[in-house]
């Protein structure tokens, strides 16, 4: 995909009748930056911004990320460039009610992945061209069929180890963790105001970056995004000490997907897998 | 770490630190039920009440993990029985999902116990009690998890 | 310091040198690769551990004297009622030496020696310091994001380190000595390097593309804390700690006690003026309510406070929080759009 292909025209075109209509206050989309392999955000305010817009597969980052921000609302209605993986987290977003469907206008792109060498993610992705999108932008993508087993790969591999074999992987990648919380910042569902490890009467998680801390820590994180997480990536991507945390988004993923036919992000009307239950659900490993 | 440490009444035995957390309604009166039916079991485990199961948080088993449980329990009403109407379910989902986040950290799920013990069953709590005593002796202590103090728990706290 | 300060290594004189000094129980220091390809300077039990394929290290040198977290006291509430409080023992005394950081993260030790020993003489810091003998590696070939040169430091430079190497092609090395320091440890491993000649030139200096003019910039930094530029350049950034956990002049901490029942320790940690909570004030007011606030910070704080207070820049230009930065927040960029204003 090329930056100045036919996406990147249309979606300027689009942005720029969006903002001189003045239908939108902002449109947030992917911008160039000299020869940066990453695309990074663009808030585009006016007609003449929107040709800062561009799409190619430089655009990497989940940009619905930016849209539970007091500093975007207070822009008015907002336009985002998604990606189909990234329309995923406005899907929970919607459901969760942190947004409303008439704040935003989705401008989907077709995508046939993104990254040099591609992102690991796309080559499981079943989202090439979103759906439910105001307006969608460049050519349809052919949708292969994804193979199951490769969506969970990270997480098999790990799994096949024994319980010790694990503990000792992820000891050695939890003692690497500098609480820096680009995980968490750079998560779209991750908008609480206060995050539990901000909360110090009683302080639930160590702030130290020792490993205690930071088991408790990487387990909160991966507990609260259960049933939640759309596998957008973003956490593993911006890590600056390279944890696998798809792996345990993975992991969490296909247990709510198994136990309970739950795939997060699919639409905007879902039950959340935590938010109900049946009489029905196994009692597998109760005593 | 003090489970070396020898007991204050002279034991030297090491024994298990296993946290329980019962709901209100069902398991802690259960629990209840055995002492007053003088059903026997054995002292290591630790009573918490909580008003429902699906009041237990995970980090709640975490915390006790880090503060020097040996094991975690946690139960809580029969499915159908809980007096919140459906605490129990959402605990069902809940903890069953958190033990296999434990699980593939390597964090034993052995170590982890989700049962249900109603108001009725002073029996089934003290065979509960002894089976899951007799595992955690035979798991040892958990030394590989990262305890709160280097010093481990005071038994006098 | 003696006239000679120029030494010559043949090539495996790295592997000599670590080797000799961990026969003499010295600890060293130097470059090591992850499996997920990062390099990052841990303690080597061999020489073999060592890798030299790296632009720079992942994570930067002032790790080694302000650790991400430390005990400071340990507590513990007697019988009697009174609290035991016990001063966490010194850092070993024992040597170290540490191979394979770059010029710009030696220059960072300037900046962090400054505030460590300012109002408050930091002990453990200072006897950290003490205790190493800094190797540095020329820089051979920065990349896009290195910007040492605008902000005063140089591929070659040697501020903050007690050697510094110039490694030729062929393996073998040129050592510059820059410090008491240094020519002690060139003193004990004495077969290892040799006097050079006179004559022995140093490499040609990398170029760095990148410019900009700190002072220029201290100038709008002066009369620009209100300005709506700041909502501009800090619209993209998220507010995670990379760009200060990465970069090696950021010293900001926290001092947490963490305990159970009657004892605990405190600890003093690593914070991040990136995070809301940083100056979240128990009343509930912050009084950096935003992202804008707290970026103006970050960028205030490395040209405009620091340059005041100790007559440096606290940016030695490394490009870590460019290469960190999830989604594409860039210092440089900001700095140039300042510069153009």
């Amino acid at each position: 995909m090329k930056a100045d292909g036919p996406a990147t025209d249309a979606l300027r075109k689009e942005a720029a009748d969006l903002l001189s209509r003045g239908d939108v206050g902002v449109v947030i989309g992917y911008g160039r930056q000299d020869d940066a392999d990453l695309a990074a955000p663009v808030f585009a305010r006016n007609a003449e911004d929107a040709d800062r817009l561009v799409f190619d597969d430089h655009c990497l980052g989940n940009l619905a990320v930016y849209l539970p921000r007091s500093e975007i609302r207070a822009m008015g209605r907002a336009g985002v460039v998604v990606k189909g993986c990234d329309l995923m987290a406005v899907n929970v977003l919607l459901r969760e009610n942190v947004i409303k469907r008439e704040d935003v206008v989705l401008i989907g792109t077709h995508c046939a992945g993104v990254g040099e060498p591609q992102l690991e993610k796309c080559s499981t992705c079943d989202v090439h061209s979103p759906e439910g999108c105001d307006v969608v932008v460049g050519e349809p993508v052919d949708q292969p069929k994804v193979d199951e087993e490769q969506r969970y790969k990270a997480a098999a591999e790990i799994d096949a180890m024994s319980v010790e074999e694990r503990w000792d992987f992820w000891r050695s990648q939890f003692d690497k963790c500098i609480r820096c919380y680009a995980c968490r910042q750079v998560c779209p569902l991750c908008y609480c105001k206060r995050c539990i490890v901000e909360k110090n009467i009683p302080q639930w998680v160590a702030t130290s970056a020792h490993l205690r801390g930071s088991i408790a820590w990487n387990v909160v994180r991966a507990f609260h995004l259960t049933g939640r997480c759309v596998g957008c990536g973003e956490c593993e991507r911006v890590c600056p000490v390279g944890i696998p945390l798809g792996a345990i988004n993975q992991k969490m993923s296909r247990h709510v997907g198994d136990s309970y036919g739950f795939h997060s992000g699919l639409s905007a009307d879902q039950e959340a897998p935590f938010t109900v239950w049946s009489p029905d659900d196994s009692d597998e490993g109760i005593l | 770490m003090s489970e070396e440490k020898p007991k204050k009444d002279g034991q030297d035995k090491w024994e298990p630190r296993i946290i329980a957390f019962l709901c209100n309604w069902c398991s802690y009166a259960g629990a209840d039920l055995a002492g007053m039916s003088r059903f026997g079991y054995p002292a290591p485990i630790r009573v918490i009440k909580v008003p429902c199961s699906g009041r237990v948080d995970p980090l709640f088993v975490l915390r006790s993990f880090e503060q020097g449980a040996d094991m975690v329990l946690v139960s809580g009403c029969h499915p159908g029985d809980c007096h919140y109407t459906s605490g129990n379910y959402h605990a069902r989902r809940k903890l069953l999902a958190f033990r296999e986040l434990l699980t593939f950290l390597g964090i034993d799920p052995r170590r982890f116990k989700i049962s249900w013990v109603s108001a009725a069953e002073g029996g089934k709590w003290s065979s509960l009690v002894a089976e899951v005593t007799e595992e955690a002796r035979a798991l040892g202590p958990y030394k590989e998890f990262p305890r709160s103090v280097s010093e481990g728990v005071s038994d006098e706290g | 310091m003696s006239e000679q300060n120029l030494f010559e290594a043949p090539a495996g004189w790295l592997k000599s040198a670590v080797d000799a000094l961990l026969s003499d129980g010295v600890e060293v220091v130097a470059p090591v690769g992850a499996e997920d390809g990062t390099v990052d300077l841990a303690p080597v039990s061999s020489s073999g551990a060592i890798t030299l394929e790296y632009l720079n290290v992942n994570q930067p040198l002032k790790r080694l004297f302000f650790p991400q977290t430390e005990v400071l006291i340990e507590f513990e509430r007697q019988d009697d009622g009174d609290i035991d409080v016990k001063s966490q023992s010194a850092p070993p005394e024992e040597e170290m030496v540490v191979f394979g950081c770059r010029p710009c993260d030696t220059a960072a030790l300037d900046v962090l020696d400054k505030v460590f020993a300012w109002d408050y003489d930091d002990l453990r810091y200072r006897e950290r310091r003490e205790r190493a003998t800094i190797v540095a590696f020329a820089c051979t070939g920065p990349d896009p994001q290195c910007f040492c040169v605008p902000v005063g430091g140089s591929p070659h430079g040697s501020q903050g380190s007690d050697v510094l190497v110039f490694t030729r092609d062929d393996g073998s090395a040129l050592l510059e000595v820059n410090t008491p320091k240094g020519e002690k440890l060139m003193e004990r491993l004495g077969a290892v390097a040799r006097p050079a000649q006179p004559d022995s030139g140093l490499p040609d200096v990398p170029d760095i593309h990148t410019g900009f003019d700190p002072e220029k910039i201290k100038l709008w930094l002066d009369d620009n804390f209100e300005n709506e530029f700041w909502a501009g350049a800090s619209l993209m950034c998220v507010g995670c700690g990379s760009c200060t956990y990465l970069c090696p002049t950021c010293h900001c901490f926290d001092i947490v006690d963490e305990g159970i029942w009657n004892r605990g320790e405190r600890r003093r940690n690593w914070d991040s003026c990136s995070f809301g909570q940083f100056t979240a004030h128990a009343s509930g007011h912050n009084p950096r309510p935003d992202q804008a606030a707290r970026y103006r910070q970050r960028v205030m704080h490395k040209f405009k406070y620091f340059p005041e207070r100790f007559g440096l820049v606290a940016c030695v230009g490394c490009g870590r929080c460019l290469r960190a930065c999830g989604v594409g927040q860039n210092l440089v960029s900001v700095l140039h759009d300042i510069e153009k204003t």
